[in-house]
């Protein structure tokens, strides 16, 4: 069932960055299914090879199910668009992260998926450094 | 289940906003479904104490 969407009126969008895999869509459309898959080495230097990661396949995070919740229930929906516009006066963003949208516009499914593997590498022990700071 | 939605009016001043971050969704518009999914690794084996791999001062 396609129920009639409503128009989107914004006067003015200021996007100060975008980051991979984010999007700025202005107008309708169908689906968005954006994906992303991010590894991110911080050091304690910023000395980086750049050849950090070879292969993501060998985490299992970028290959693992993410359940989604079962739908089960039968909903029949009614809407009445009284007044077909979305009015917006203004839209002022930062940054829109990776696997991320800014939607102006309607759609009919949005699915997004991010997977984030996160690595901190210190030169020397930062829990060994708490230690000789605390005054016992 | 049946629901009746009317929508009557929609008029927003100005949406400011710091971050949309990773796996996240600002719609000014109708849509059917939305699933957003995000899966963040933090490990504790993923904090490594190790050496310099190139000299810091050459």
């Amino acid at each position: 069932m396609i129920i009639p969407s409503r128009a989107s009126l914004v006067n003015w969008i200021r996007v100060a960055s975008i980051d991979l895999a984010g999007t700025v869509q202005i107008g309708d459309s169908n689906q968005i299914t954006p994906e992303a898959q991010v590894y991110a080495v911080q050091r304690e230097l910023p000395i980086f090879n750049g050849d950090e990661a070879k292969d993501l396949s060998e985490f299992p995070i970028y290959s693992q199910e993410i359940p989604l919740p079962p739908i089960t229930e039968c909903v029949e929906q009614i809407t009445i668009q009284e007044n077909p516009v979305i009015k917006v006066g203004g839209i002022d963003i930062i940054g829109v992260a990776a696997s991320s949208v800014l939607h102006v516009g309607s759609t009919q499914r949005i699915q997004l998926e991010s997977r984030v593997k996160n690595i901190r590498e210190f030169f020397s022990d930062p829990n060994e450094d708490k230690s000789n700071i605390s005054p016992d | 289940m049946k629901y009746t939605v009317i929508n009557r009016g929609l008029s927003v001043g100005q949406l400011s906003i710091m971050a949309v971050a990773s796996s996240s969704v600002v719609l000014i518009g109708d849509t059917q479904t939305v699933a957003c999914s995000s899966i963040f690794d933090t490990p504790p084996e993923s904090l490594i104490v190790t050496r310099p791999f190139v000299p810091i001062t050459t």
